[in-house]
């Protein structure tokens, strides 16, 4: 019965092609040496901002998919799981913070005197004070993490290289 | 470095982006998108927000425990030393670029200090400031002056005091000396004081206004500061 299988077939494509732009989307635009224009850098952080409402939609189809499929035998009932877990799989995959599996963050940094630090005197840090504490982010460990959350004294900074 | 409570929220930042080879944040609390370099919101519910700069030095380690004998100091990650690069920069050198420079009198890669006074911006090249360590000049009629205490690291100040502009020049390799013979230190604060100004007992104490100092590339502090003019050019 076409009428019957398209549907199901159309659903399943649809959901596994919003999963997958969902993935794409951002990593294509944001790939390193490559320009970003205003319009396509808006997109992929609308994209990455709204993709668990996609992913949602996504899923909601592809299960919806199967249930289509389901009386229509197993070789359909196959194809529709198939897709859904494709679909499943691109979303899980885009919901990865690729940057921060790159550059690792430091949720809980540590500190030591400025005495012991096992620098040499010439390693260059990122110096700040607040009232009277002062701290200091050696480059060559903030040109790997780029992004540090700290507080000095009262304040709440983030620290960027 | 920019404090990260605005708008009576405190946010925790997240790698999450790049912007023409430069990094943008995600902040856990609202979802929204900050550009690293400026500190502005870029997209999400914040958009148009702007986060607040607090002032940063690059110093050496040493210079930083002459000026904080009680600072401390970020350790590494342990399992992550293979990661730091002491000397990344001649590797960056060769990436390539995707901002076009070439209409302009610096090619992309040239290290630049980058200072913004009055809203104007101007670039010192990094050579410019190896040759000639200590720099006055004046930005929208805003004297200052460049000292560079070798390789990256420079301070730079506004160099008037009580209304007063300050004529700087080398005294020794730790100190300035002004026209009217007081030293001025590293961090920009007057350590001896000539005789004419040490009766005066209202003098508080005597530090000019650091400005922040921004090294870059010269394609990336160009894209930010379209405006800017590069010193001595």
């Amino acid at each position: 019965m076409p009428s019957n299988r398209r549907p199901f077939v159309l659903l399943g494509l649809v959901a596994l092609l919003v999963a997958v732009a969902t993935l794409v989307t951002p990593l294509w635009v944001m790939r390193p040496f490559r320009p970003q224009g205003p319009t396509e850098l808006a997109v992929a952080l609308w994209v990455l901002r709204f993709g668990p409402w996609l992913l949602f939609a996504a899923g909601v189809m592809a299960v919806t998919a199967l249930v289509r499929a389901w009386p229509g035998g197993w070789w359909r009932r196959s194809g529709a799981i198939v897709m859904l877990l494709l679909t499943l799989g691109a979303g899980a995959m885009s919901r990865v913070n690729v940057f921060e599996q790159m550059f690792a963050p430091l949720p809980a940094p540590r500190f030591a005197d400025a005495a012991e630090s096992g620098l040499p005197g010439e390693a260059i840090v990122m110096a700040v004070r607040v009232g009277d504490q002062a701290r200091a982010y050696p480059v060559e460990v903030m040109a790997y993490h780029h992004v540090l959350n700290d507080v000095v004294g009262e304040a709440p900074l983030v620290v960027t290289y | 470095m920019w404090a990260r409570t605005i708008q009576g929220k405190t946010l925790t930042f997240h790698l999450a982006g790049i912007h023409n080879q430069n990094f943008l944040m995600r902040d856990e609390e609202t979802g929204s998108f900050w550009q690293q370099v400026s500190g502005e919101c870029i997209a999400g519910p914040m958009t148009g927000a702007q986060l607040e700069r607090v002032h940063s030095d690059e110093l050496t380690v040493a210079r930083f425990r002459v000026e904080s004998s009680a600072g401390q100091v970020l350790l590494g990650e342990p399992d992550r030393v293979g990661s730091y690069e002491r000397d990344w920069e001649p590797g960056i050198d060769k990436l390539p670029t995707v901002v076009d420079t070439s209409d302009s009198l610096l090619p992309p890669r040239a290290l630049v200090a980058g200072i913004v006074v009055s809203g104007q911006a101007r670039a010192y090249e990094a050579s410019r400031l190896a040759a000639d360590p200590v720099i006055l000049d004046e930005l929208g009629e805003v004297p200052v002056v460049l000292w560079s205490g070798g390789g990256r690291m420079l301070r730079a100040f506004e160099r008037r005091l009580d209304g007063k502009t300050l004529l700087l020049a080398p005294a020794d390799a730790e100190h300035l000396r002004d026209a009217e013979g007081s030293l001025w230190d590293f961090r920009g604060c007057a350590v001896k004081v000539a005789a004419a100004k040490a009766d005066d007992a209202t003098a508080g104490p005597s530090c000019m206004t650091p400005v922040p100092v921004l090294w870059d590339y010269w394609f990336d502090w160009r894209a930010y500061n379209p405006e800017t003019d590069i010193y001595g050019r």
